[in-house]
């Protein structure tokens, strides 16, 4: 008996836990398709306009492996009054394996608020860009809500195996000035994975005429300066820094808080 | 349903072999046993073949294996090589099998989009761990018939218990990811040559 319970007890109990009992490979995309953006922008959307001349949303980014340091984020966030919606600037993965999105699920489903999540490079990795598809939908997508329109762009190059950013659909994207335009993406234009070309091509498109506030992920660390314009363009840091920001926009104009739990 | 079916499985044989006899070195007495195998699943690609070695009286294995994972699975291609050493630290007799347990870790090295043994060289120096190499660690059991017939009696199953290496890092590094959720099953068909 003693051999029995060595043996089979830890086992009989791994493998009622296991949430796959074959898998055929750590670089597999074996996911359904659950369309997590769309479901949160159907939810920002439906809020009635004269509600949304004003917004609160809290932005956190590169989570990465830190899924405790964004579960003690959730109940931070959870806990604050009124927000609108949540964005993640991207690089929910370190290696884009789809074990790492399947956890930051698990992790951001204990959110109250409707939340948008852009892909980062990291998260193009292995089969990455596969595995977001289907959980969260198009990694280029606008929601509008009230007088404003967010705009998520996905301006990964290098991981996408060299390929150009959509550009002349954000030049779309943008050309209705009847919205405050504001631009997330996860990649800032003033780093080197922006090459000079194509940070050319995007500064013209993304300017002071077009967007009241662009915000981005990446560096890791906190940063609130203009560029190119932009009065409000916003870095924000990685979740181990444990800290996110809270904006609130009134009209053109962002209030940028940082919120540390 | 099949998830408890293959725990029940699992339990059951692993039972059986808790329950009987050690009988140390009675699998093999050759000193080099060449063998080739088919397997199924085990983070290896949907099936994939291979052929290696038993070494020391079958208490050591050694094998390569080449495994697929077809794009019409799941949408992606992945092609897989593993080297595969073991250690067979427990063999037993039972009633009409010869069986083992083993502890191993197979190292596997992957070919697929975004998948890197070296960085593009359009990345900087550093930019990016070359995500390609996977070791894997596992704990099998191999049961082979005793039988009078010269087929059966050069077959073996088995069933490995393995997990990749991130996985065991996620596990200790965070408290979302469990030891218990990190596991997945191999089976496989291993046919001895001499």
């Amino acid at each position: 008996m003693k051999h029995l319970a060595t043996f089979v007890l830890p086992l009989f109990l791994i493998f009622s836990s296991c949430s796959e009992v074959f898998e055929y490979s750590p670089y597999d995309t074996d996911v359904k398709s659950l369309g997590l953006n769309l479901i949160s922008a159907a939810k920002i959307s439906q809020k009635p306009q004269s509600e949304t001349d004003t917004l609160k949303i809290v932005v956190f980014s590169d989570t990465h492996e830190n899924y405790d340091d964004l579960s003690d984020a959730i109940v931070s966030i959870n806990a604050l009054p009124d927000i609108d919606f949540a964005l993640c600037l991207g690089d929910v993965t370190v290696f884009g394996y789809v074990h790492e999105f399947q956890w930051y699920i698990d992790v951001i489903e204990e959110l109250r608020y409707p939340l948008l999540t852009i892909i980062g490079n990291h998260d193009y990795l292995a089969n990455g860009f596969t595995v977001y598809k289907r959980l969260f939908g198009d990694p280029n997508m606008s929601v509008i809500t009230g007088k404003y329109k967010f705009v998520l762009f996905d301006d990964v190059i290098w991981e996408n195996n060299n390929r150009s950013p959509r550009y002349e659909w954000l030049r779309d994207e943008l050309s209705d000035d009847s919205y405050h335009n504001i631009v997330a993406a996860h990649i800032p234009p003033f780093t080197g994975e922006i090459g000079d070309l194509h940070r050319m091509v995007y500064n013209q498109i993304v300017d002071s005429s077009s967007v009241i506030m662009a915000m981005y992920g990446q560096f890791h660390f906190y940063n609130l300066a203009p560029f190119n314009g932009i009065r409000n363009t916003l870095n924000v840091a990685s979740i181990d820094k444990r800290e996110y920001c809270l904006i609130e926009l009134i009209n053109d104009t962002a209030i940028v808080k940082r919120i540390n739990f | 349903m099949i998830k408890l079916a293959l725990a029940a499985m699992v339990f059951n044989m692993i039972s059986v072999t808790a329950f009987s006899e050690n009988t140390n070195d009675t699998i093999n007495q050759a000193n080099k046993v060449m063998y080739v195998k088919m397997q199924y699943a085990g983070n290896i690609g949907l099936v994939s073949f291979g052929a290696g070695y038993d070494f020391l009286k079958s208490r050591i294995s050694i094998d390569l294996s080449y495994g697929n994972l077809p794009k019409y699975i799941n949408g992606v291609r992945v092609n897989t090589i593993a080297l595969k050493p073991a250690w067979h630290f427990k063999p037993f007799e039972l009633r009409y099998f010869n069986t083992d347990l083993y502890l191993g870790s197979s190292i596997n090295y992957s070919i697929g989009r975004n998948i890197y043994g070296k960085a593009p060289n359009y990345y900087p120096l550093d930019y990016v761990y070359p995500n390609a190499f996977s070791f894997n660690p596992l704990l099998g059991m191999r049961t082979r018939f005793k039988s009078k017939d010269y087929g059966l009696r050069k077959m073996s199953l088995y069933v490995e218990m393995g997990t990749v290496d991130l996985k065991v890092w996620y596990a200790f590094r965070t408290r979302e990811v469990t030891l218990f959720e990190i596991w997945n099953l191999g089976i496989g068909l291993i046919i001895h040559i001499n």
